[in-house]
């Protein structure tokens, strides 16, 4: 099915390649996990085989590819869309129709698949991902795991003989990741369908993949089967902790429900964050955890309920450095919040419009950049770096400014296991300086690294609490089974 | 807060009809707005698409959009009246206050170009309001518009209430931070950050749409079907019948060019020019003042 010899990619003229002499071949029916740090070259690697690199995304290649027998290097990358299914791994830039299964059907309507015959696959693809009912909804309305499950249905319902998904379980829940181990399972043993994926986190039986292949500086440094003893458990926490604080956030019954939404998107709510504690916060995708994000730092304010945080109710109209002062927020996209022409602006504006004076704001903005390692990145546009990058700009300039409530709305997303690590330090360093920290993600390993207490979040309502060990612990295991008894198509 | 041109759901008799029908009189209302400079045909042609978009629900979009437009207007009347590019025989001084005279071609001409846009506005957001962007779509493959051609208008369509949910998320980080994030001042920093992600947006949708087979030789099928009963084949050959009958009477009546001659009472367009000057002035202030605040 995929037959690469001798694959180089440069992207420019100076620098390392992307990907340096890479030869690999993958059979019809296998199931391929390429995995590797950030930059190793995984997302390059799969752009090659539709052809979405050289023709979409410029680069110099050389070698030889034959991916279903087609040339991608010479043909269209429209041309390989019968043969290739890509999801990409920021599914919230894809949709491009008004309705969720006008999405799911604009690639059959390509094909020119007969208006009858779309609806059952359309139905079909859009149940297999767990969108089931959500027909009508405008795709940018949905939540980022949501939208990743409607990228998946769009290519799953044009049914490619190559599926090519780059990290499709980032955006998701661990039941939703369970479920779409389940599926690509079945699309492999039941239909023989080829399925390459990147995955960062994979190494192991768990991943699901009959293979791994791990990359490393643009080059193959593994490739053989899955470790059968690196099953995924949950990492140690690190270090104890027992914060007893004062109160920094405390929610109480808050309510809220969008205008024209048929159902409250948090319902009931009450919790509290003591200055020094991490509480984690999880939950299915859409289930209102960056609603509650934006409600705990008064950006969103509720139906019903009060939100106090920092001992003042977001209710009374305040100037936004005292809000800033009091809480900040690490928004799940960081485009968002990037807002000056390089990282060391980046770093000290909101250190400015909190009015701190210039020598303290060089000398908190280098010690930061020295803490993120954001060193070598001070003079570059924070909208000119990476995915993952950006998120850590994001942090360290919300970190920078010290508020008594640090928000962090999925952190992790796109992150590999030392930048996982190295956000997690800066959680735990936080807690320990006395800042409450409420940490909204489904990334069960960053919360079993990170937080005192978790809650469960489902439909807007807090459906179990406690600690973090038995409650992420189930989580996975729960999921695990989920994907292990998928029974074949 | 919706953004402006946002589809608003609905049951109006206006929201019910065939975007087939209500591209047609779209059309008659912006062939008739650049038929003629009179303002008289122009402002019925701003006045019916207010009402009909405040009989149908929407009219506070309407209203919105126009005040987005008020310094536009303001800015047109205030340079037309005072330094009009070309002053026409008898060309007529209205008004003179101190060093400014106030031309009365000119101001006529400003109130002209200023109902022209204001009765392309009110229809756009009479038909774009009531009508889903896939509908729109559809409608136009109906109309036999090339499919590119079609998609990339409808997109177009939608990704104005994109950019304006990317800039209210902008805005909040911005608050965020500790800033004021108001008025103009606030906008121009949330410009960039939101138009990268815009940007960012539309090349994967790009990437997307042709992994997905977009630009694929053969027949295309469609998803949505859109219907076209009698009323809306009616109002389709009246709005067709208005488009051809209104640019003609544009054109032979009143002039693609010709200004009517309007003698401007001396207080009236002092009024005039004074509340435009005064509009757009307090806008300039207010966005400089804003600026340098950061």
């Amino acid at each position: 099915m995929i037959d690469l010899h001798d694959v180089t990619v440069r992207f420019g003229t100076r620098g390392e390649p992307a990907l340096d002499a890479v030869s690999l071949q993958v059979a019809a029916g296998e199931h391929v996990v390429v995995a590797g740090p950030l930059g190793a070259g995984a997302s390059t690697l799969l752009r090659l085989l539709n052809g979405v690199v050289p023709h979409l995304v410029a680069a110099t290649v050389i070698g030889r590819i034959r991916v279903a027998g087609l040339d991608p290097l010479t043909l269209p990358v429209y041309a390989m869309a019968g043969h290739v299914g890509m999801v990409l791994d920021d599914p919230g830039l894809t949709a491009t129709q008004g309705t969720v299964a006008e999405e799911v059907a604009f690639g059959l309507e390509s094909l020119g698949i007969p208006a009858g015959a779309m609806r059952p696959r359309v139905a079909t693809a859009l149940h297999d991902v767990g969108l089931d009912g959500l027909d009508d909804r405008d795709p940018a309305t949905l939540s980022g795991g949501e939208q990743q499950r409607l990228a998946l249905a769009s290519v799953l319902a044009m049914e490619p003989s190559l599926l090519v998904l780059d990290e499709p379980a980032t955006n998701l829940d661990p039941a939703g990741a369970a479920a779409l181990l389940a599926i690509l399972r079945r699309l492999c043993v039941g239909r023989g369908v080829t399925v390459i994926r990147a995955d960062r986190d994979a190494c192991g039986a768990t991943s699901g993949a009959t293979r791994v292949v791990r990359l490393a500086a643009g080059r193959i440094a593994a490739d053989g089967p899955p470790d059968p003893d690196a099953a995924l458990g949950l990492p140690a926490p690190l270090g104890p902790r027992s914060p007893t604080g004062h109160v920094v956030l405390a929610v109480s019954d808050v309510s809220l429900t969008y205008p024209g939404a048929a159902t409250q998107a948090l319902d009931g709510i009450s919790l509290e964050v003591r200055a020094g504690e991490v509480l984690g916060m999880t939950g299915p995708n859409g289930s209102g955890k960056s609603t509650l994000a934006r409600l705990a730092t008064g950006l969103t304010q509720p139906d019903a309920g009060t939100v106090v945080v920092g001992g003042l109710d977001t209710r009374v109209r305040r100037p936004a450095r005292e809000r800033a002062a009091a809480a900040g927020l690490v928004f799940q996209d960081p485009r968002h919040q990037l807002l000056a022409a390089t990282v060391r602006e980046e770093l000290a504006l909101g250190l400015r419009a909190l009015r701190t004076p210039e020598p303290e704001i060089s000398r908190r903005t280098a010690l930061i950049a020295e803490r993120f390692g954001l060193g070598p990145l001070l003079d570059r546009h924070p909208l000119r770096l990476g995915r993952a990058t950006r998120k850590v700009v994001a942090v360290a300039a919300i970190r920078a400014m010290a508020p008594q409530l640090l928000v962090l709305d999925e952190p992790t997303i796109g992150a590999d296991d030392a930048l996982r690590l190295l956000i997690a330090q800066e959680i735990v360093d936080a807690a320990g300086e006395g800042t409450g920290v409420l940490v909204l993600s489904h990334d069960v390993r960053l919360l079993a690294l990170v937080a005192d207490r978790v809650l469960v979040v489902a439909n807007g309502r807090i459906t179990a609490s406690g600690s973090p060990g038995v409650l992420l612990a189930n989580s996975l295991a729960l999921a695990g089974a989920e994907a292990a008894s998928a029974p074949a198509l | 807060m919706n953004s402006l041109f946002t589809f608003v759901p609905g049951t109006s008799w206006l929201h019910r009809r065939s975007p087939v029908a209500k591209l047609a009189w779209f059309a008659a209302a912006v062939g008739i707005a650049f038929a003629t400079y009179h303002p008289v045909p122009l402002a019925v042609v701003a006045v019916t698409g207010l009402a009909l978009a405040a009989l149908s629900g929407v009219g506070r979009p309407a209203l919105r959009t126009m005040a987005v437009l008020g310094p536009l207007a303001a800015s047109i009347i205030v340079l037309q009246a005072l330094a009009p590019a070309t002053c026409v025989a008898p060309c007529l001084v209205a008004a003179q206050v101190g060093p400014f005279a106030i031309g009365g071609a000119g101001l006529t001409r400003g109130v002209s170009l200023v109902l022209r846009v204001l009765a392309m506005e009110t229809w756009a957001v009479a038909v774009l309001v009531t009508t889903h962007p896939s509908d729109l779509f559809a409608g136009l493959r109906r109309l036999h518009v090339p499919y590119t051609a079609a998609f990339m208008g409808s997109l177009t369509v939608q990704l104005v209430p994109v950019l304006g949910r990317e800039l209210e998320i902008v805005l909040a980080a911005q608050r965020a931070r500790g800033m004021s994030a108001r008025g103009f001042g606030a906008l121009i920093p949330a410009l960039r950050p939101a138009f990268v992600a815009t940007f960012e947006r539309v090349q994967g949708m790009a990437i997307s749409m042709e992994a997905r087979g977009f630009g694929l030789a053969g027949a295309r099928t469609s998803w949505r079907y859109v219907g076209l009963d009698r009323v809306d084949q009616a109002l389709a050959i009246l709005g067709a019948v208005a488009l051809v009958a209104g640019v003609g009477a544009g054109i032979a009546w009143w002039g693609l060019d010709s200004l009517p001659v309007v003698v401007w009472p001396a207080a009236v367009a002092v009024v005039v020019t004074a509340v435009s000057a005064a509009a757009f002035g307090w806008l300039l202030v207010r966005a400089l003042v804003l600026t340098a605040r950061g």
